[in-house]
């Protein structure tokens, strides 16, 4: 064959293998996604999306004394407001989705070389179709996604760093995207890229690696500022103690926690497990192919690179795994409950992301293998099999997670009285029923938070305690624990939240909860009253909430100061080296 | 060049049958899922985070 003829059709193969993972995966996130993407908004659990985009205390933090939605919902406002909320929801959850696959597959590529198409898809399958993305997606902490669909990118550079070839900017800009998530994404990114780049700066590469591993730390500490900052300020809540336990993973098969972390899953909210998973040969088949492709990556000839994986991989799992071991639970509740900041290790099912990863771009290093080893009718059968089997065994993933998830749209009348509330600057508001967990109707009954603090331009009270089956888990809120400790004493929920300040109460009249209508309308001057809400200004006007607002402040600028220092000096790296590839 | 055919069309036969038993185990993973996984108890009057 000519040889100008074969070097074009590699370089097409080439192309080729770059392309099709990109486009399953987009194919993929839009089977996984369907209702969602229709008209209105996903509302489920954790996800309370604002069909308004509005520039809330929440949103920013002010309201709480622990910040767990900052910065990741300022994100979505912001993106809400140029394209829309409902779309803005799409592009999020598409892109994490569509990074998670893409991830894996350049991981498994990094790691095995040149791989086909095939196997990079099978990578890409693997990453995204599993019980970790589906029970994370059905309690709607999509922010955990964004860290798993991170951390195979990290992993990437890490193995470059430790081949002598990564870069300490790409890094960086990881980092700062893992800030944007929040908290939980940024430690699931960090948790197993410092440990590796601490592993590679011993071996006798501290001269390659401590740049990047300098930079990692001064990037995360600065974006983390952001609910850092105002959460060590706060006062810390000592009854939170219950709660350590509380967040332990829990069997979700027949194969009990260790099996059901293995495969995959194992979230401590039962709530998100799916039923399939009870069936021995769907758990079962799921763990044997993770436990085949954390070998097969394993037994790779990565030099360097194997023991940074070994740190990425063992120090997040040896977290899980120290949370699960009962013998091990005093020194578990130390760590979580003893030190500032500890608490962010207490949903420790989040540091299985690595196993995830690592396991699903084995999957795909094995189809490497089963087709490259010249076994024609073996990799025939086998390829496509492992291909499809992660569909397969996770097939509840599909469709919105069959159905479990999908886009509505929010009554006309609760989002004008969000609305009117925003534009009329008062007090501090008082939300009833007395917790934040609803089953608005027009929902179809899914759990979800209340919508209202991230709609409404006010200061808003809630209960932000935790109701599970076994208790309840104490939030952080003085404020609020006041209330609830009122409330308990036998005061009415109106007169609890008159005596800590707010001037107006706001009742979602039609999510399940107290029966509270006629206490309010008798406590004040009605504003709004329609099928969804009632709200009433108290009279005469309460006394305003103190609130400390240094930290917010502090922690924000630090955070911009952070993405734009990253930004920038990466647009400019980024421009001289076009400059420098142009001809002259 | 038949040697080359007959190869070429082991190894077609081979993918068709690996995708045939994929479809299958795809379509057997669908009929193990109970339509009414978790289904949300509608009655409750104080919403629990992890309740079925």
């Amino acid at each position: 064959m000519d040889r100008g003829l074969w070097l074009s059709r590699l370089r097409r193969r080439e192309v080729l293998a770059d392309r099709v993972p990109l486009v399953l995966a987009t194919i993929q996130a839009l089977v996984i996604l369907g209702p969602v993407l229709g008209p209105g908004v996903a509302v489920s659990y954790d996800m309370a999306w604002s069909p308004d985009p509005r520039w809330t205390p929440f949103v920013t933090g002010v309201d709480t004394p622990a910040p767990r939605a900052v910065p990741s919902d300022a994100v979505a406002v912001l993106v809400g407001q140029v394209v829309g909320a409902g779309l803005a929801q799409s592009l999020i959850l598409g892109g994490v989705l569509v990074a998670l696959g893409t991830g894996t597959a350049a991981l498994a590529g990094e790691i095995g070389g040149v791989i086909g198409p095939l196997a990079r898809c099978t990578a890409v399958v693997a990453g995204v179709w599993n019980p970790f993305v589906y029970e994370r997606l059905m309690v709607g902490q999509w922010t955990i996604i964004a860290g798993l669909a991170l951390l195979p990118w990290a992993l990437l550079q890490v193995v470059r760093l430790a081949r002598g070839n990564g870069s300490a900017r790409s890094l960086a800009g990881l980092t700062v995207a893992a800030g944007l998530g929040g908290a939980n994404t940024l430690i699931m990114v960090l948790s197993a890229v410092v440990p590796s780049l601490i592993v590679l700066a011993v071996g006798r590469r501290w001269a390659t690696v401590r740049p990047a591993l300098l930079t990692t730390v001064v990037v995360g500490a600065g974006m983390a500022a952001v609910w850092a900052l105002p959460a060590l300020a706060a006062d810390a809540d000592p009854s939170a103690g219950a709660s350590a336990t509380a967040f332990v993973p829990q069997a979700d098969s027949r194969l009990g926690v260790l099996g059901s972390i293995v495969s995959g899953g194992g979230l401590w909210n039962v709530a998100a497990h799916p039923q399939a998973r009870m069936l021995l040969v769907n758990a079962g088949a799921a763990a044997v192919l993770a436990l085949l492709g954390v070998v097969c990556v394993m037994s790779m000839p990565l030099g360097n690179a194997r023991r940074a994986l070994v740190a990425a991989l063992g120090v997040p799992t040896t977290v899980v795994l120290l949370s699960i071991t009962p013998a091990l639970e005093p020194l578990w509740m130390t760590l979580v409950l003893g030190p500032p900041g500890g608490g962010i290790l207490r949903d420790s099912h989040k540091f299985l992301g690595p196993w995830v990863i690592i396991s699903s771009a084995g999957t795909g290093l094995i189809a490497h293998a089963v087709s490259s080893r010249g076994w024609r009718a073996a990799a025939g059968l086998l390829t496509p099999l492992l291909l499809t089997l992660p569909v397969a065994l996770t097939t509840y993933l599909a469709w919105g997670g069959l159905g479990r998830l999908s886009a509505v749209e929010v009554p006309a009348d609760y989002r004008a009285a969000m609305a009117e509330l925003s534009a009329h600057a008062h007090g501090d508001v008082g939300l009833l029923p007395w917790s934040q967990y609803r089953r608005y109707p027009w929902n179809e009954g899914r759990v979800s938070l209340t919508l209202a603090p991230r709609m409404m331009s006010r200061i808003v009270l809630f209960d932000d305690s935790l109701p599970l089956r076994s208790g309840t888990v104490s939030g952080e809120s003085v404020r609020a624990a006041e209330v609830s400790q009122r409330i308990a004493e036998g005061d009415s929920p109106v007169e609890a939240l008159r005596l800590v300040g707010v001037d107006t109460i706001v009742l979602e009249r039609t999510a399940a909860g107290l029966a509270v209508e006629d206490d309010v309308r008798r406590a004040g001057s009605l504003l709004i009253s329609t099928e969804n809400v009632l709200v009433v200004r108290l009279a005469p006007p309460a006394l305003e909430g103190a609130r400390e607002l240094w930290s917010v402040r502090v922690g924000w600028t630090a955070t911009l100061l952070t993405a734009l220092v990253v930004g920038g000096l990466s647009a400019v790296e980024t421009l001289r080296q076009s400059r420098a590839k142009a001809p002259a | 060049m038949v040697q080359r055919m007959s190869a070429a069309a082991k190894t077609a036969g081979s993918v068709i049958a690996g995708i045939i038993v994929s479809l299958v185990a795809v379509f057997g993973g669908v009929g193990a899922i109970t339509p009414g996984a978790n289904a949300e108890d509608l009655s409750a009057k104080v919403v629990l985070y992890d309740g079925r």
